[in-house]
């Protein structure tokens, strides 16, 4: 869907819900369903925290739709609310956002798994339980990038993170990942 | 050969194609360890395409919509109506009730001092104000740490 399309088709959307359709907010919850999972599942890995959040964030988006500007895509704006949501619960549980030293020592305690994983031969899955092992803000930004597929651009909108900012980040985590595939299982996949 | 090596971001940059064809440098193509961090991104890349997205073990709309539809205020209807007249009809009531003590306090503002009586309404309008902006204030944080 092009930008003028998406944006009209947010506009619908957003004025049927204002009009009281809840309709219209399911709609909405279907479609931002797939990048709000890619930000929480990527951060929170308890089931029942991830439903709290979940419905928290649904009922921020649905008391605050009336004050959306449409200054970006309503997707862009949802994975906003997501993505600030998530950190402020890591936040308050106190787990780092951002240590690597954090992540060298979970790398270490689940290397019997990705052994385990490694044996059939599931690259992807490997590569998967790799990315899961980095700080949240990483991992959120790796999976936005290359599962989700967002441009820079759009990731920091969502982030409220600089460009630049995302950019550096990503090549950190990008190098880390490479690093630790490297050293953990570089004879069975390169 | 050129000994200096491409820095990370470069190899990545070529890796992620943000770098045409003739922009590749030439040391890519002659120097083995270079190529071999290539490739090791380009194999990470094209695997993490093939990852798939996340998605919850639980159905998100029914969980949502249970919620929006408990949040949603109760529709109005006759009771806010029954609500409001009771109300007026009670500070009517209360107001007629202490009319005889009120009557001196509204009697002060009947002087003939006329800056006196400015006075007290500038005054009063000001401490108004001040009151209104405060709890405007505080809603604006509250708001703010609702988005966050």
């Amino acid at each position: 869907m092009n930008n003028d399309s998406q944006s009209f088709s947010d506009k619908i959307l957003v004025e049927k819900v204002l009009s009281g359709n809840t309709q219209a907010f399911a709609i909405i919850v279907k479609q931002t369903e797939r990048l709000v999972a890619q930000i929480v599942r990527k951060m929170i890995t308890n089931e029942e925290d991830q439903k709290d959040l979940v419905q928290e964030i649904y009922l921020k988006v649905y008391q605050r739709i009336n004050t959306f500007r449409f200054q970006s895509k309503l997707s862009t704006w949802i994975g906003s609310i997501a993505y600030h949501t998530s950190i402020n619960y890591l936040e308050k549980k106190k787990i780092p956002l951002y240590d690597i030293d954090a992540l060298h020592e979970n790398t270490f305690v689940q290397h019997d798994n990705a052994e385990k994983k490694l044996f059939r031969n599931e690259t992807s899955n490997i590569l998967n339980s790799e990315i899961n092992k980095l700080p949240p803000i990483y991992k959120t930004l790796i999976s936005l990038y290359h599962i989700e597929e967002l441009p820079n651009k759009e990731i920091a909108e969502i982030t409220g993170l600089p460009e630049g900012t995302v950019k550096s980040y990503l090549y950190r985590a990008r190098k880390i990942l490479k690093e630790n595939i490297e050293s953990n299982f570089k004879d069975q996949l390169i | 050969m050129n000994t200096n090596h491409l820095t990370d971001e470069n190899i990545q940059d070529i890796a992620l194609k943000n770098l045409k064809e003739e922009q590749l440098p030439m040391h890519i193509k002659e120097c083995t360890e270079c190529k071999a961090s290539l490739k090791a991104y380009q194999f990470m890349m094209n695997s993490m395409n093939e990852i798939r997205p996340e998605s919850f073990s639980f159905d998100v709309s029914e969980l949502v919509m249970q919620r929006i539809k408990v949040a949603e205020p109760e529709s109005s209807s006759v009771w806010v109506y029954v609500l409001a007249s009771a109300l007026i009809i009670f500070v009517t009531g209360v107001l007629l009730f202490f009319m005889p003590v009120l009557k001196p306090f509204f009697e002060l503002f009947h002087s003939p001092d006329s800056m006196y009586n400015l006075f007290v309404a500038v005054t009063g309008l000001c401490v108004f104000a001040f009151l209104m902006q405060d709890v405007l204030r505080q809603y604006k944080q509250k708001e703010k740490l609702l988005l966050q």
